[in-house]
């Protein structure tokens, strides 16, 4: 979490406990609970709108490094294939073991 | 040093006049000396990562997904949920966003769905690489082992076998160091190339992990709006409907002794579960409250309105501790990508630093051959 999102965090919450006090407050009008509600509402939205597009963009980045990844996934999966040189290790080995048995 | 050793103890031995009936045991040398090359060869590699660290890593990372799955699902139901959510315009006038349009292709299905996804296909797709390293470091794999085993192979191949069982007691001896270098062969060539894929991949896994640790904060952002969008209509229902009409009714009519368990009962609420101030709990009926019996529907509506605030108490509760829940998981999920990293970080350095070579075995094993073949010369000669 980097400064910027600390600072913004701490406004929002800052800026939700005071409305939140309009709100409950004895002294408040209906007509200021209301406006206090209202910016509540504006205040989610646009911090909610500030974290979508922080995904947002955290998408584009994954979406390079997940194509690359990729890459090299496929390539170390179409090296999983027999190891004709090693069985034939094996068999040369094997033949002399038989030819040594017999 | 060793390799120096094996040089000079060949080079000697070969000075020396060969008998003729030891023709094969040339043959033979050559074949060892080639075992000495791979030997060689494999001594200078940089070393390989110990199986440890994979297994570590991969534990990691298995657990991380686990909770990156549950908490992605979750997260993508609040998203949807949300109303209005402006995702490209943050700066834009939000009070006529509606009145907005954008038939751009590359708006067209970018959906909170797709954002989700890509980050499941990455915990998808690394799992395949993970699987991949495992195959490697289980020595399923690799075309490099093959090409060099390959030359080993030919060239053994060349030897006179069915010849070789004149010296029979010594092609046994062989035979087994034979099998062990093979053995050490694969395993080095299969742990070069997991050097390759963990130097090749690991980096940008650990670019993918620490995004997705960026990506907590803006998760915990989104399930932190959820959780004031909920108190937000809890505290509208409350201050515009439920305290208005309970105090309305309260002051209007009823004795004061049998309003009292009612008023307590509201008061409990608001200062318990909605942790409302002293300064802000309401103070009904303080000159308004007359003894006059009420209505039996009057009584009821009470009854009804101090039942509706009470359960505006329990949903309280129940958001505060699910969001409770939610931060627990979530810093959970975080600690667990940072594991995970930090094991990834430690494969990759075992694999830059590294462990005692795999080649020190073939060198020894190659070493082994060549004193056998020393021993059967000096036995042979009359």
């Amino acid at each position: 979490m980097n400064h910027t999102q600390q600072t913004d965090r701490a406004l929002y919450l800052n800026a939700h406990a005071q409305f939140e006090s309009i709100l409950r407050s004895r002294k408040s009008t209906t007509q200021q609970k209301r406006a206090a509600l209202d910016a509540m509402d504006d205040l989610d939205r646009d911090y909610l709108s500030q974290a979508a597009h922080n995904l947002q963009q955290s998408t584009a980045q994954m979406q390079q490094f997940i194509t690359l990844i990729e890459d090299i996934v496929a390539a170390l999966e179409a090296q999983q294939q027999p190891l004709d040189a090693i069985d034939r290790l094996r068999e040369i080995i094997e033949q002399a073991n038989h030819v040594l048995r017999e | 040093m060793l390799n120096t050793h094996v040089a000079q103890e060949h080079a000697s031995t070969q000075s020396r006049a060969l008998p003729k009936h030891l023709h094969h045991a040339a043959a033979l040398a050559g074949a060892i000396t080639l075992i000495g090359f791979v030997a060689l060869f494999m001594h200078g590699c940089a070393a390989a990562p110990p199986r440890a660290h994979l297994d570590d890593y991969r534990e990691a990372f298995n657990a991380a997904r686990d909770v990156a799955e549950q908490v992605l699902i979750e997260t993508e139901i609040i998203w949807q949920e949300a109303e209005h959510i402006p995702l490209h315009d943050v700066a834009g006038d939000q009070a006529d966003d509606w009145l907005a349009f954008d038939a751009s292709p590359d708006r067209a299905g970018d959906s909170t769905r797709e954002h989700i996804d890509l980050r499941l296909q990455f915990w998808r797709i690394a799992a395949r690489y993970n699987e991949a390293l495992l195959a490697l470091a289980e020595g399923r794999s690799p075309d490099d082992a093959s090409r060099s085993a390959s030359c080993f192979a030919d060239a053994l191949r060349d030897l006179p076998i069915r010849q070789l069982t004149t010296i029979a007691g010594h092609f046994g001896a062989l035979h087994g160091v034979l099998g062990e270098s093979l053995a050490a062969i694969e395993n080095h060539h299969a742990r070069q190339r997991i050097e390759q894929a963990v130097l090749a991949g690991a980096p940008l896994v650990d670019q993918m992990f620490e995004l997705m640790r960026e990506d907590v904060t803006d998760l915990y952002d989104v399930h932190l709006v959820r959780y004031h969008q909920q108190r937000r209509a809890i505290d509208e229902s409350l201050q515009l409907e439920l305290l208005p009409s309970f105090q309305l009714l309260y002051e209007s009519t009823g004795p004061r002794e049998d309003k009292a368990a009612l008023f307590n009962a509201v008061r409990g609420v608001l200062a318990g579960d909605l942790r409302y101030r002293d300064a802000d709990l309401p103070a009904f009926g303080d000159s308004h409250t007359d003894d006059a019996p009420y209505s039996a529907q009057d009584h009821a509506q009470l009854l009804l309105l101090r039942d509706s605030i009470q359960q505006v108490g329990r949903q309280r509760r129940a958001i505060d501790a699910n969001m409770q829940q939610t931060k627990q998981l979530l810093e959970s999920y975080h600690t667990l990508l940072t594991i995970a990293q930090h094991q990834l970080h430690a494969l990759q350095q075992a694999v830059e630093v590294g462990e005692p070579a795999p080649a020190e075995a073939v060198l020894h094993t190659s070493l082994a051959v060549f004193r056998e073949l020393v021993n059967y010369r000096q036995g042979a000669t009359p």
